[in-house]
């Protein structure tokens, strides 16, 4: 793909991925109320949300979670745009890794009970999903031939036959990026509550709103990354279904389990998670896959 | 702004404190939670932090303790704020009302903007009350 | 030139070390150390600008005398130290092993010398051999090495005022301190530029002696206790030392010239090769050597930062780093890789458990070491290249970190990091420049991470194995992170204040230091490509390896076959998405609010909460550090017998 297109799906991707998250997160509250035998919010609700935090009266527990809010979200659009210019899969990994860092990071400054437990119980998260994703990446280029994500697109064959074993794990990883029960133990969407709010207690007002439209981004990237797996070929559309259908399995498998311990969490991720990648690295470099 | 005050109505965050009440108000207000009101399909979620709540519910009469509480968890609560108040106790010190720890209703210590009456007050009284108190979040600012 | 330049980064440290220990006077002695920087530093850089390389100087056999009889002082005086503290404290597992391993390593290097070598000296062309990669090395030693030593000037002030106060301390020990601390800088460049393998151990040892001297240099209990451990596993490298050099002169080879046997690498050299990663892997305090590393941190920060992060431990890894194309492709190479990754893996995790900062930075020391290592057993010309970057990122921003953790330390009089908490309220300047130090080793775009990346690359696709070594990597990488970003968030966490906090009081010989050397990984990782191209490329092609196949640098990206790190263009956009929100926001001082106690808070600006009984209480926060479950009790029981089986199997597979 030539320069310009890839600078203007980048600017796109910039502007369009919150609309989606956002629009996503709603569709999740909506979906979720209808599993809960409910009614549920309008699909646009976060939108509501946020532009109503954008609107409230900032209150600040300590200035470095300025910093850090401010630097969550652009980390992480950085993230998006890198993925969105077809560069490094472990480098857009990387970055999207430091943006999610700054999040337990800006909680651990302020000293607070709660805001301490949840920013500890955050990196213990991140303990338990980063491995995952980083080794994710693995398979992915050695199937395409390389890290670069345009590498994907010029090996030109789908990578979920070869690779679900790893589609799996990732599904794993998704569940606790996403924060849905079982893995809901640092501060979660509205109807997860663990410790007051975990590592978001106290962020407040237009600082919330920026973490999350964060969390918007980075759950479209997350999607993104699972929809590579079917982006080329004649079937592309596939990768629309993918992820969406990723995250309606998140959906489902949050209403059916309740919040478990970090321990188990860590276990969990390591042991499946890791296991699986490990397989099927393990396959493909012994020519099964 | 138009667009910023139809926000504020549609995505009340509510913090629900018990200031001394007996529960039979909080029993009310979280039934409202349930899927037989659902008041999220109005945008309204049960947040338990002051910083990210738009609304405070508080039940019960305040009493010398309890003021004190009170009043930090409205400082901590960021502009633009409600209060509603659910039950007789928080209006007036309801059944409570002269007794020597009791300072009165709710509005003793801190400013109410809905007061529901009712011992204890119905789900439907303070679905109500919180879209009253939406039209005072409307109005921030102008 | 090049005798001159070798004289002066050789022995004018070491002759500056011996004027050192017979001043007393704090402001002289000073000016010899800067003096002594000054020499280093730059005639270390006129080194990269004497033409080709490899340059080959032999001194003759006067030098070798005088490093035969020098060796065997050295020996005599680990005998010494050791039989004294047999005769004073008692009978112990450390004395008896120093004096069963000087024996060992003495004796078989004596037999050598005096019986199987033609004539004594033994005389090998060339002596020294000056190319890339040592040049790499005596810079970092050169530049790294003088800056900490000018730091422990202040440092060791402060060290000793406050041990008088204490009433520890009677009269100045500092003449000691600067004399080991000086000759060590310049064994060091002696041992990076040494060719012949007699002279390679006799720095080596030096480089002990100065650990033990400088371990044990507050002369506590457990100073003397950590000393003696250092020296007898160090002496375990010397052992591994005089073997191979005895294996190596009665080998079809029959040379003791270190780039002879690396450009052999006949198959039949591997037990000696094995014998040299040994004196390797026990320097560089890899598992189960880990203890005397842990142990080094009583010394005072300079020492640690000195020896322990940016100069003798890399010895370690320098030395398997240049013998990696003799073992390229065996089965020994794989297993230093698996090896590299179980240490860089258990280190991490046994980092989180910490509570003492110094036992923290030692832990990731011995982990990124263990990356070097992973690298070299990697053993492609990229791993070579990412473990030489990582040997120059790591000594930088490692070093950086102990001379902060001791500047803070100089300022809490605590090595916790429980009491840390807050100090950038404190001291913004000292805190902001730690916390941009550990940003250093962990994110984009720093050096360290670059090297991350590139190992993860490396491995990938080189077999069977590189499933293991890739499974060791990334869960390594995870758990690093977590423990890195626990201490910057209790550097950070303090209750609200108002407005900016007041800056403290600037100390050049702290501050100053330490704002050179993160100007200096700041500036070395966005010119990495650069940096690649005019010392790292070369080196590879001097080993043997194609440096086009490692990395390709254009608009100054790294690019490799299957990945591409625009350095430049992810520096600029973290740095804006960082600094921008720093400098340009401002908590204004209404919107400064306390945070939420359940509505129980006394009043902004205390940390006070009202509890049981209406009573102030103080809210006490604290970290996370697993210790029953991750602590070193719970796991060093298999942590010790993981490293010595994995040593086993090493030396099983050689000798197979």
């Amino acid at each position: 793909m030539s320069t310009g297109w890839l600078i203007g799906s980048a600017v796109i991707a910039v502007i369009v991925a919150p609309l989606i998250g956002g629009l996503l997160r709603g569709i999740d509250r909506k979906l979720t109320a209808h599993m809960q035998g409910r009614i549920g919010p309008p699909i646009i609700q976060p939108f509501y949300d946020v532009i109503k935090l954008l609107g409230k009266k900032p209150m600040v527990a300590g200035g470095a979670q300025l910093v850090f809010a401010y630097a969550f979200l652009a980390l992480i659009i950085t993230a998006v745009v890198f993925f969105a210019l077809r560069q490094d899969l472990l480098v857009v990994l990387f970055i999207l890794f430091f943006g999610s860092l700054c999040l337990p990071i800006g909680a651990l400054s302020v000293k607070s009970p709660y805001s301490q437990f949840g920013g500890h119980r955050e990196l213990l998260q991140f303990l338990a999903y980063e491995p995952i994703l980083l080794l994710a990446a693995i398979p992915i280029a050695l199937k395409a031939g390389g890290f670069p994500i345009a590498n994907i697109f010029e090996y030109g064959q789908p990578l979920l036959p070869n690779l679900w074993i790893t589609f799996i794990a990732l599904l794993i990883a998704l569940a606790i990026v996403m924060r849905k029960s079982p893995f809901d133990i640092s501060g979660s969407e509205h109807a997860h509550q663990e410790l007051v709010r975990g590592v978001i207690t106290e962020y407040s007002g237009p600082y919330l709103a920026l973490i999350e439209i964060g969390h918007w981004y980075e759950m479209v990237l997350l999607l993104s990354i699972l929809g590579l797996f079917w982006v080329v070929g004649s079937l592309w559309w596939l990768s629309i279904i993918i992820a969406l259908g990723s995250w309606f399995i998140m959906l489902i498998v949050d209403n059916i389990t309740t919040r478990l311990t970090w321990s188990w969490m860590l276990k969990f991720a390591w042991g499946a998670g890791i296991t699986l990648v490990a397989l099927n690295i393990l396959f493909i470099n012994l020519g099964w896959m | 702004m138009g667009i910023l005050s139809t926000a504020r109505m549609k995505s009340p965050w509510l913090l629900h404190f018990d200031c001394g009440s007996c529960n039979g108000c909080d029993i009310e207000i979280l039934a409202a939670l349930t899927p037989l009101y659902d008041i999220e399909r109005f945008g309204i979620v049960n947040m338990g932090n002051p910083k990210h709540a738009d609304v405070l519910l508080v039940t019960g009469p305040a009493n010398h303790r309890n003021y004190r509480v009170l009043r930090n968890l409205y400082d901590q609560m960021p502009d633009p704020k409600g209060v509603i108040v659910v039950g007789t106790c928080g209006c007036t010190g309801g059944v409570f009302h002269n007794c020597p720890n009791v300072l009165g209703g709710i509005d003793k210590v801190i400013p109410v903007d809905v007061y529901v009456p009712g011992c204890a007050a119905r789900p439907e009284a303070i679905i109500d009350a919180v879209v009253l108190a939406l039209g005072k979040l409307k109005a921030y600012g102008k | 030139m090049i005798d001159s330049l070798l004289g002066l980064s050789i022995f004018f440290p070491i002759i500056a070390g011996f004027i050192c220990l017979g001043i007393k006077n704090h402001k002289a002695r000073g000016s010899i150390v800067f003096l002594t920087a000054a020499v280093l530093i730059i005639s270390s850089i006129f080194y990269l600008r004497q033409g080709s390389f490899p340059i080959e100087h032999s001194p003759g056999p006067a030098g070798d005398w005088i490093i035969l009889v020098l060796n065997y002082v050295i020996l005599a005086y680990f005998l010494f130290v050791a039989i004294k503290d047999f005769a004073q404290r008692g009978i112990s597992r450390h004395n008896v092993l120093t004096i069963a391993l000087t024996l060992a390593a003495g004796i078989p290097l004596a037999i050598f010398e005096f019986s199987q070598a033609p004539h004594t000296p033994l005389e090998v062309a060339p002596t020294l051999y000056v190319d890339h990669l040592s040049t790499v090395m005596c810079l970092i030693v050169s530049i790294i090495g003088s800056l900490i030593a000018v730091y422990a000037i202040r440092y060791m002030k402060d060290h000793e005022e406050h041990r008088m106060h204490l009433g520890e301390l009677k009269e100045t020990t500092q003449p000691r301190f600067f004399f080991f601390m000086l000759i060590f800088l310049g064994a060091m460049n002696g041992l990076v530029f040494a060719n012949n393998l007699i002279w390679l151990a006799f720095f080596w040892e030096v480089t002990t002696l100065a650990c033990y001297g400088l371990i044990r240099h507050d002369e506590t209990p457990i100073a003397i206790t950590n000393a003696f451990r250092a020296l007898w596993m160090c002496l375990i490298g010397s052992v591994g030392f005089s073997l191979a050099i005895m294996f190596l002169w009665n080998s079809p080879l029959n040379t003791i010239s270190l780039a002879a046997v690396i450009e052999s690498g006949a198959p039949v050299l591997l037990l000696p090769i094995a014998l040299l990663c040994l004196a390797g892997l026990t320097k560089a305090a890899q598992v189960p050597f880990q203890s005397w590393l842990l142990g080094a941190m009583v010394a005072p920060t300079p020492v640690s930062a000195l020896l322990h992060s940016s100069t003798m431990v890399n010895a370690g890894v320098y030395l398997v780093l240049r013998i990696a194309p003799a073992f390229q492709g065996t089965h020994l190479s794989t297993l230093i890789a698996i090896y590299g990754g179980a240490v860089f893996l258990i280190t991490a995790i046994l980092a989180i458990s910490q509570s003492e900062g110094k036992k923290v930075l030692a832990y990731s020391t011995i982990g990124n070491l263990g990356l070097i290592i992973l690298c070299a057993g990697i053993n492609t010309s990229l791993a070579i290249a990412v473990g030489i970057m990582l040997l120059i990122f790591h000594a930088i921003s490692k070093g950086l970190l102990f001379l902060c953790a001791g500047a803070i330390e100089h300022h809490i009089w605590s090595r916790d990091i429980e009491d840390m908490e807050g100090t950038a309220t404190k001291f913004p300047v000292l805190t902001g420049i730690t916390i941009a130090a550990m940003f250093s080793m962990l994110v984009a775009p720093f050096g360290v991470l670059i090297t991350k990346w590139g190992a993860m690359e490396a491995a990938t696709g080189i077999g069977v194995w590189s499933t293991l070594v890739l499974v060791l990597l990334m869960l390594g990488s995870g758990a690093t992170t977590v423990f890195w970003a626990k201490w910057i968030g209790r550097f950070l966490c303090h209750s609200p204040i108002p407005g900016r906090a007041k800056r403290e009081p600037f100390i050049p010989l702290y501050h100053g230091i330490l704002l050179i050397l993160i100007g200096c990984a700041v500036v070395f990782s966005i010119l990495i490509a650069p940096v690649y191209n005019g010392v790292i490329a070369p080196s590879l092609t001097e080993a043997g390896y194609n440096a086009a196949s490692a990395f390709t640098t254009s608009a100054w990206f790294l690019k490799s076959s299957i990945g591409i790190f625009a350095a430049w263009p992810i520096f600029i956009i973290i740095a804006l998405a960082l600094l921008i929100p720093l400098l340009a926001t401002k908590a204004k001082p209404e919107e400064s609010h306390a945070s939420y106690m359940c509505g129980e808070n006394v009043e902004i600006g205390t940390d006070e909460f009202v509890a049981v009984a209406d009573e102030r209480t103080e809210l006490k926060t604290g970290g996370f550090y697993i210790e029953n479950m991750l602590g070193e009790g719970n796991l060093n029981r298999f942590v010790v017998p993981i490293g010595v089986v994995l040593l086993v199997i090493l030396f099983v597979l050689v000798v197979i």
